[in-house]
């Protein structure tokens, strides 16, 4: 099979501290990958180098057999790479339409955008607040509009920053609910979460990080029963 | 003949640095602390050249009316901050730039209208000039070096000696800990005003002798500054020390060189900094 | 887009005041009010990067001087004909626009603010001391704008509304979307497959050209260009206006010239102290009234009839 979207030895350096050091993974369309591990594991700023938020010190990304590693967050956009963030990362002053908009127009060919607009909008249950300002949604909406903007842009693979921090349960069954569409579509998706049962209800192959590391990688039968893994979380917990 | 005026120049030219640095020392650590680029950090440069004018006719005494006037624009400033300018911390930072810009316009006014728009000039000190190689230098380009390079120190020790400056450096590198953990930010924003607006003083007390008052002095520096400090890296004391002598001697010997250029020098060294380091020679991010 | 009577009638009403005014005006009038209109258009075009943008320039004074500078040189020490010159200012702005743009663009906030200020004063310092080339602290003058106030009052009052509505379009397009996307959030502008540089650098050239226009404008009116209106506080004057009248919307600049040029005119009769008066009112709104005029106006009386039938 053609490798799709994968990381050669990435390595990424604060002041001299390693925050990310030497990792190399890939992944799969159609598949949902969680990368797990304690705070300060080296997950978000791993994304954040993905993504192009963050320079690499080493080490390569690639997608589709192309070397991305030094391309701007723009390009590697439009090439197929979408993402959302920790902090919900949407245009707080404009209306829920117009933060739909803005990744639309970024599209190669300009189908019918009014059309498009709807069909975000409606996917993701958002027709109801579509006129209200991005920042008067709830929190739950927020993260759904935030994935809309990112589906605009129509990602081959698509990172998700802790999607489900701090919704009511009731959002976080329409995230997940989003999440395994968005598998169904086809998407390769890349899931940083702290919530673990979540975490092992929808996906398919997990990450471990610790200390900027990847210690194990597998299905989540494999990853609950690795005793590596399972020393760092309780070590995590004193 | 051409070596001395070379040497003459670098002389008038490290003496400005020493102003200069004086001046936008104050404003970059007010910055540092406030997070507010004060506009009318040029207009307590102007007062304090005002002030001391007014305490020396009073006492005849130059050190002492320095001294005064430099304390007395350290109070108008924390009068400024607890008045006006704390209000604006929380605002998007154009507000905040274009309220001490209003200071700026009010406190002209007020200086016109008690000191008139003719510039004025202090009755000479005599304090004189030393012959070297065959030329006169003034004496008082010397102190003015002596002085900044004691401000220097001061202030070093000021920050990193004493109990005050290390609650400063705890609340600049992480407000909520430092906050959390007893300190008080409104009584340091408070003195970090009086200090930044006490150095913007006596900067406008110390070029009496060179230059005259004028209510235009304050424009001129505030602009001069707000090189220095961005040239040095917004915040950055260090950055404010090496970018003053930058362009205090680029000034000097270039109106030996360009003397047609002496206007645009600053502004073009800068230029020339941004394209290479865009943050400022020891700016961050 | 739909015909919406609330919008347009003012507007009507506006330019047909603006039509009919020289009849009433008297010739002083006339003349202050063609200021009025010029410098409407310098805020306006200023308000594409704050307002619409939220970059805060202090150097547009570069590109208003530096239009009317190459008008001034290209007709008075060249001695070419009036329609060259009027190229020359617009070519001059535009390059000023490419290099400022390009060094002040890497920068947000108050380094924004501070490059573009330099970059300004750099111009002005060039501008004072080449002398023959720019008359230095004189200025050139003696630009013949070849027609009498009146009739230029109308030529400059359709330039200006032209410039105006074009302005308009450009920022109710995807464009002015897409800058709105910018002020508020360029991290989510990158991950949207945009190019935020880009994005900005247009509004920069854009907001530089009729910044230029009102420049070339300008000098026309007066016959002169002198340094002033390349000093940093010509800068400020849209920044001041702007604020007044309110950024967040398109008129805002707009009412805020008026406002900021009929009081200077009429303080200034009374008393040399008109700074005072502008520094405590700049104090005030930053303090208090941070929407402007248009924006206490739509908060304090608009918003009680629109509100509901605006949903």
């Amino acid at each position: 099979m053609e490798k799709f979207f994968w990381t050669e030895n990435l390595t990424k350096r604060f002041d001299g501290l390693v925050a990310v050091g030497n990792v190399s993974l890939s992944f799969t369309p159609g598949v949902i990958t969680a990368i797990i591990g304690p705070n300060g594991a080296g997950k978000t700023t791993f994304v954040n180098v993905c993504t192009g938020v963050l320079r690499a010190d080493g080490g390569k990304v690639y997608f589709r057999g192309r070397d991305i590693t030094n391309l701007p967050p723009d390009r590697r956009v439009s090439l197929g790479v979408g993402r959302t963030f920790q902090i919900t990362n949407i245009f707080q002053g404009l209306t829920v339409r117009e933060n739909v908009r803005i990744p639309l127009l970024s599209r190669k060919r300009r189908a019918d955008l009014e059309e498009e607009t709807e069909k975000l909008l409606s996917l993701l249950n958002l027709q109801d607040v579509s006129e209200t300002l991005a920042a008067n949604i709830s929190h739950g909406d927020q993260k759904l509009l935030e994935m809309a903007m990112c589906l605009a842009v129509e990602p081959e693979i698509l990172f998700l920053d802790e999607p489900l921090a701090g919704v009511t349960p009731a959002e976080k069954g329409r995230i997940i609910d989003v999440i395994f569409s968005l598998k169904e579509r086809g998407l390769a998706v890349v899931l940083i979460e702290h919530d673990m049962d979540s975490v092992f209800k929808v996906a398919d192959e997990i990450a471990v990080m610790h200390r900027g590391e990847l210690i194990a990688r597998g299905v989540p039968e494999e990853i609950k029963n690795d005793q590596r893994v399972i020393d760092v979380y309780l070590g995590g917990l004193e | 003949m051409r070596f001395e005026s070379l040497i003459f120049q670098l002389l008038v030219g490290l003496s400005t640095a020493m102003l200069y640095w004086i001046v936008s020392v104050g404003l970059t650590f007010t910055f540092g602390v406030t997070r507010v680029l004060n506009f009318a950090h040029g207009s307590f440069y102007m007062l304090g050249a005002y002030f001391t004018l007014a305490l020396h006719s009073l006492t005849g005494n130059f050190v002492l009316s320095v001294v005064g006037a430099s304390l007395l624009v350290g109070t108008v400033g924390v009068l400024c901050e607890r008045g006006l300018i704390r209000f604006s911390y929380l605002l998007p930072v154009p507000f905040q730039l274009v309220l001490t810009f209003g200071l700026v316009l009010v406190f002209e006014d007020v200086v016109r209208f008690f000191w008139g728009t003719v510039p004025k000039m202090m009755p000479s000190l005599g304090i004189g000039t030393v012959k070297m190689m065959g030329r006169r230098f003034p004496l008082f380009s010397f102190y003015l070096i002596a002085i900044g390079c004691l401000i220097g120190f001061f202030l070093y020790l000021l920050i990193n000696r004493t109990k005050w400056g290390m609650m400063i450096r705890a609340m600049i590198s992480d407000y909520e800990l430092a906050t959390a953990t007893g300190i008080n930010p409104e009584v340091l924003y408070a003195t970090a005003f009086f200090l930044g607006s006490f150095l913007a003083g006596l900067g406008g007390a110390l070029s009496l002798p060179i230059s005259a008052a004028s209510p235009g002095m304050g424009e001129h520096i505030i602009i001069y500054s707000f090189i220095v400090t961005v040239m040095g890296g917004l915040g950055n004391i260090k950055g404010a020390f090496v970018s003053s002598l930058i362009i205090g001697v680029a000034e000097g010997i270039g109106a030996l060189y360009f003397a047609d250029l002496t206007m645009a020098i600053p502004y073009l060294v800068l230029a020339a900094i941004l394209v290479v380091k865009p943050e400022g020679i020891f700016g961050e991010v | 887009m739909k015909f919406d009577v609330r919008k347009t009638a003012p507007f009507a009403l506006f330019a047909l005041f603006v039509f009919l005014f020289p009849l009433f005006g008297g010739k002083y009038g006339t003349f202050l009010m063609a200021r009025i209109g010029i410098l409407s258009l310098y805020a306006v075009a200023f308000n594409v990067l704050f307002g619409y943008g939220g970059l805060l320039s202090f150097g547009h004074a570069l590109f208003f001087s530096g239009a009317a500078y190459g008008l001034g040189i290209a007709l008075l020490v060249l001695d070419w004909p009036l329609w060259t010159g009027l190229l020359i200012g617009l070519l001059v702005t535009f390059l000023f626009a490419l290099v400022a743009g390009f060094l002040s663009l890497r920068h947000k906030e108050i380094h924004f603010a501070m490059v573009t200020l330099a970059l300004s004063m750099l111009f002005w310092g060039i501008v004072m001391k080449w002398r023959h080339v720019t008359g230095g602290e004189d200025g050139l003058a003696g630009i013949s704008r070849g027609m009498s106030v009146r009739a230029f009052y109308y030529l400059s009052w359709t330039v200006i509304f032209v410039s105006m509505a074009v302005v308009y379009r450009i920022l109710s397009s995807d464009f002015g979307l897409l800058l709105r996307g910018v002020r508020e959030n360029d991290l989510r502008v990158l991950f949207s497959g945009h190019s935020v540089r880009r994005v900005r650098m247009i509004a920069f050239v854009f907001s530089a050209l009729f910044t230029g226009v009102a420049g070339i404008l300008w000098t026309l009116l007066d016959g002169a260009v002198t340094p002033a209106v390349s000093h940093w506080s010509f800068s400020a004057v849209p920044v001041i206006a702007t604020l007044i009248g309110g950024p967040q919307s398109f008129a805002g600049p707009i009412v805020g010239t008026f406002v900021y040029v009929l009081a200077e005119d009429y303080i200034t009769k009374y008393t040399m102290y008109w700074q005072i008066f502008l520094g405590l009112v700049i104090l005030a709104i930053v303090l208090f009234f941070r929407g402007g005029i248009v924006g206490i106006v739509y908060d304090r009386i608009l918003s009680r009839f629109v509100s509901g039938g605006e949903e």
